[in-house]
């Protein structure tokens, strides 16, 4: 036991040493750097407030979960908040969390990264996550959770240590995490929680990814999987070495005891095996939370545009192209490439700021993972960023008058843009118009969400249903959380439709509604399916019917082509396309892919059969995750607990 | 403890913290929001932009939402910092002391081991007593946390076990310290460790047993793995050379000091003790004054009648500072040393 050492200049503030009977050093510290014993006028009633404060601290137990209060979007569903419990009590923050495809491990994890920040009982987070999936992780944790993350940049900044010290929550791809100098730098900072999504990528102790995860220096780490296991027992045995160590003993024990001679996917000693990982894993089941929703259908309603828009678009592309065409040639003949002359972080976020101003929702191509490819001539004055492209492609394939808002910027210079942007302006009704009308007219009995992705759009559908007499109302980011209340409660009681922007209806119950009708696609897969979510969850009782709206010819038409016909998407159930994007290991955010599609093909019928290729990829990507959902079901079983 | 109870707690909470802070607050009558009347400094404590804002108990992105997870405790605690005094001085005058006997009570109530105890007078006095709340909290591999209440007389040091004062009836604020405050901090300081440490035994005991735990399943693999490190390799089946299994040796030895460093670390326990508020209590009294005899050598020493336990306090080790009620005394100067303190010192 030491002397009583004073810390500071107050006099008061003192430390001590005891130990525990077994020897863990206990740091005795009293502060009283917020105690003031100037004023000692208290009266009793103050006094208690004091005390008042105090036990209201103290009932931050974890009986009461403080993760729950002021989410935006969450619905508390009872095996989340059981899981959520199950960590924090019997885990002690660590845990291989395994639940099938989507129950909500992603929020699970936000859950308990909220508690732990909340109780600050950690400061200093990393959360490692595929590359497609890096956007999604930090709209979720922003957009629901509340929790800014800094997202580790492309650039040299990221290879020094500092970068990792300074930052306390940091969100980074794995596959950019692993590689360079990166690996060593983010090792040399300490981290209080570590949570690593699709976590099965650690499944080879020889991988850069295992020894990065297992060469970090953590309090506690979340590993994040539905298919814990994908070829074989091995694969388990190496994810919980890194949670914990010797848990399961050496491999050549572990194989001993629990792999079946000559068929390594074959467990022995199911209960025993069973038990163990009943010690750092938890997987909810669908059957065992009573989760199973009612069938979802999808068709495509392709509409073909008439001779006036169907030109126009095919300008806008021909016009653009000839900009990149522009760009290159200034490249090559100055040797300066405009991938190095752009300062994309900071254009990214001028340019997004200023879409969204302008209405448009859909323009965050890799801001997550800057990518040095931009498309700004190194003179600056065409202005067509990466970001710029983005947006007016997906701006065609909303409705021409948004086309016309995203070519403005370039019509301010452009003399060609200007002309493409008047006409664009002129076309009132595109051709999905007419579909939706027929559709709506098809559905009258149904409560319909109707989806768009840009406000200019919204402003235009609101002037065709309005003329065509269609009872509405409308969910946008642009309203308060009152009128967003009445809107819902309209298509509640009164209307059978409401238009949606992208954030439509989050956090509200709309399993009411049965229909959904996109009238323009993202191009994220994951926001598509992010919509579909709106309905086809938890407490939905009736079957689902998916329309998507598209023009023949654009864009969105290929995508959906690939996503249905392909890999099925609109029949998966919700969180499969995360897992099938999460094994585009090595890929890009899957608009990047698009984009770059687009922008390689140098006419229809390459751009046809790249996407093929593409298609191909998300079929390899499939099986794979197929294969190995299957032999995790066989080894966990179905009443996994 | 059910949702709405802990609703009406944080309501009640509000409602006095804005009262105590100089401001007004009206609830509506569903007791779901309230409008807040503040000077423009209290406002800004609790974050407000305005001096007029909404308290709500349900979350809500404008006012004051009123929640365990949200901001408002943080809130209020700067605030009560700020604003509210965490120190009062009170007396309690109706309580009577009309003992007026004490030999006999004196020898019941303490064990002079070898020495002799005379009782000389009574001297009825007012006696400062301290009672300081402290957050206590171990933060280890889990937290632990409570509050502990330690009452002190002021003029002997000796720790009471008297928890409630604030209840006490027939409180009154008190126009004077009697006793100054940073005196029995460092006192009351040390009694509140032990407390902890009494009280956290339980936790303690976990966080030791897991350490031990992880610590041995730590050490048998990092020995299989090193048991390994002779084993032919699978693919070549080739014996490895001295020189690759002394590498492997000390991969694996590094790896296992590193884990175990990594592991201490995780276990290390930091306690913290966390003055919240501070009572002193002035209380009718009688000082005992009694003659201690050891050998040839006399000292007089002074103990206290406490009126509300009706006992003798204790008196305080010279060497531990701990209560005791048996003493020893040293052949000089008659020093009082408790019997553990005696015993070292025999031993030394």
């Amino acid at each position: 036991m030491s002397e009583t050492e004073i810390v500071d200049g107050r006099g008061f503030v003192m430390t001590r040493t005891d130990t525990s009977p077994m020897g863990i050093p206990i740091r005795f510290r009293a502060d009283l750097s917020e105690f003031s014993i100037a004023k000692t006028e208290g009266k009793s009633e103050q006094i208690n407030l004091h005390l008042t404060h105090a036990r209201l601290q103290l009932l931050r137990g974890f009986d009461e979960l403080l993760c729950l209060e002021g989410l935006s979007g969450v619905e508390h569903l009872p095996h989340q908040i059981e899981t959520v419990r199950k960590v924090l009590r019997r885990f002690r923050g660590r845990v291989l969390l395994a639940d099938e495809v989507g129950l909500g491990k992603t929020i699970e994890a936000c859950l308990l990264l909220r508690e732990y920040l909340l109780r600050r009982l950690i400061r200093r987070v990393l959360i490692l996550v595929p590359n497609p999936l890096v956007s999604q992780w930090a709209d979720e944790l922003s957009g629901k959770f509340h929790l800014d993350f800094t997202i580790a940049p492309r650039t040299a900044t990221s290879n020094c240590d500092e970068f990792w010290t300074e930052h306390d929550r940091v969100l980074v791809s794995t596959s950019f995490a692993r590689t360079g100098l990166r690996p060593k730098a983010i090792a040399s900072a300490s981290w209080d929680l570590v949570i690593v999504d699709e976590a099965h990528h650690c499944r080879n102790r020889t991988t850069r990814l295992w020894k990065l995860v297992n060469s970090l220096n953590r309090r506690h780490m979340f590993l994040l999987s539905a298919t814990p296991v994908q070829n074989n027992l091995v694969e388990l045995y190496n994810l919980l070495t890194l949670l914990e160590p010797g848990h399961l003993k050496t491999e050549a024990d572990f194989k001993k005891q629990f792999v079946t001679r000559g068929n390594p996917r074959d467990p022995r000693n199911r209960q025993r095996l069973r038990e163990l990982l009943g010690e750092v894993m938890i997987r909810n089941t669908r059957g065992l939370v009573n989760i199973n929703l009612p069938p979802r259908y999808a068709q495509t309603i392709l509409a073909t545009p008439g001779q006036e828009e169907s030109q126009l678009m095919n300008d806008i592309q021909q016009y653009l192209r000839a900009q990149l065409t522009v760009i290159a040639t200034k490249e090559s003949a100055t040797g300066k490439t405009s991938i190095s002359s752009f300062d994309s972080k900071q254009q990214a976020s001028d340019e997004s700021e200023q879409d969204i101003s302008e209405g448009f929702d859909g323009t965050s191509v890799e801001t997550s993972e800057i990518e040095p490819q931009a498309l700004t001539a190194s003179n600056g004055k065409t202005g067509l960023s990466r970001m710029r492209l983005h947006a007016i492609l997906t701006a065609m394939g909303s409705h021409p008058a948004t086309a016309a808002v995203a070519l403005e910027p370039l019509a301010m210079t452009d003399r060609v843009a200007r002309e493409l942007c008047n006409r664009a302006g002129r076309i009132t009704h595109s051709a999905k118009d007419q579909k939706l009308l027929q559709l709506l007219k098809e559905n009258h009995a149904h409560k319909i969400l109707l989806f768009v992705g840009a406000i200019r759009t919204l402003h235009r559908l609101q002037a065709l249903l309005t003329e065509a007499g269609v009872a509405y109302s409308t969910f946008s980011g642009e309203q308060s959380a009152n009128e967003k209340d009445a809107a819902v409660e309209q298509l509640k009681s009164s209307v059978n439709l409401m238009i949606c922007t992208e954030s439509g209806g989050e956090g509200r119950n709309l399993q009411f509604a049965d229909t959904l009708i996109n009238y323009d696609l993202p191009w994220n897969p994951m926001k598509i399916e992010q919509r579909i979510g709106r309905i086809h969850r938890y407490g939905q009782t009736q079957d689902v019917y998916v329309f998507n709206l598209c023009t023949a010819g654009t864009l969105e038409s290929r995508i959906l082509r690939i996503l249905n016909d392909k890999i099925r998407m609109f029949e998966l159930v919700v969180g499969e396309v995360g897992s099938i994007l999460g094994n585009l290991d090595e890929g890009q955010e899957f608009e990047s892919i698009v984009l770059q599609l687009w922008q390689k093909a140098s006419d229809e019928q390459q751009l046809d059969a790249d996407f093929e290729t593409l298609g191909d990829t998300l079929v390899t990507a499939q099986e794979k995750y197929l294969d190995a959902k299957s032999l995790d079901e066989s080894l966990f079983g179905e009443d996994y607990e | 403890m059910s949702r709405t109870n802990i609703e009406s707690q944080l309501s009640d909470f509000a409602t006095a913290l804005v009262e105590n802070s100089g401001g007004l607050i009206d609830w509506h009558a569903d007791g779901s929001q309230a409008i807040v009347m503040v000077p423009n400094d209290l406002a800004k404590s609790l974050g407000q932009r305005h001096d007029t804002f909404l308290v709500k108990t349900q979350p809500s992105d404008e006012g004051l939402s009123l929640s365990l997870g949200g901001e408002f405790l943080d809130l209020a605690g700067r605030t009560l910092r700020q604003f509210v005094p965490s120190i009062g001085i009170f007396a309690m005058e109706d309580i009577s002391v009309k003992k007026t006997e004490f030999s006999a009570i004196v020898d019941a109530s303490f064990e002079w081991q070898n020495a002799r105890c005379k009782v000389l007078q009574r001297n009825p006095m007012i006696l400062p007593y301290h009672t300081w709340w402290f957050h206590a909290s171990l933060q280890s591999e889990e937290n632990w946390e409570t509050i502990i209440p330690v009452t002190i007389n002021a003029r002997s040091g000796v720790c009471l076990p008297i928890t409630e004062l604030m209840n006490l009836d027939g409180l009154k604020p008190a126009k004077k310290s009697l006793a100054e405050v940073s005196e029995t901090l460092e006192p009351v300081l040390r009694f509140a460790e032990a407390e902890t440490l009494r009280m956290a035994a339980p936790f303690i005991q976990r966080i030791d047993a897991r350490r031990e735990r992880d610590r041995k399943r730590l050490q048998d693999y990092y020995r299989a793995l090193l048991q390994e490190s002779f084993m032919p390799n699978k693919r070549t089946k080739m014996m490895p050379t001295g020189e690759e299994i002394d590498s492997r040796n000390k991969a694996v030895k590094l790896e296992l000091h590193r884990k175990l460093s990594e592991m201490d670390e995780r276990y290390s326990c930091n306690a913290v003790l966390r003055p919240i508020a501070m009572a002193e209590v002035q209380m009718p009294s009688i000082a005992i004054d009694v003659e201690i005899q050891r050998k040839v050598q006399k000292r007089i020493f002074r103990i206290f009648w406490n009126a509300l336990t009706r006992q003798l306090e204790p008196m305080l080790c010279t060497r531990c500072q701990g209560s005791f009620r048996s003493f020893w005394f040293t052949n000089e100067i008659v020093e009082p040393v408790c019997s553990s303190c005696h015993n070292k010192g025999q031993n030394c």
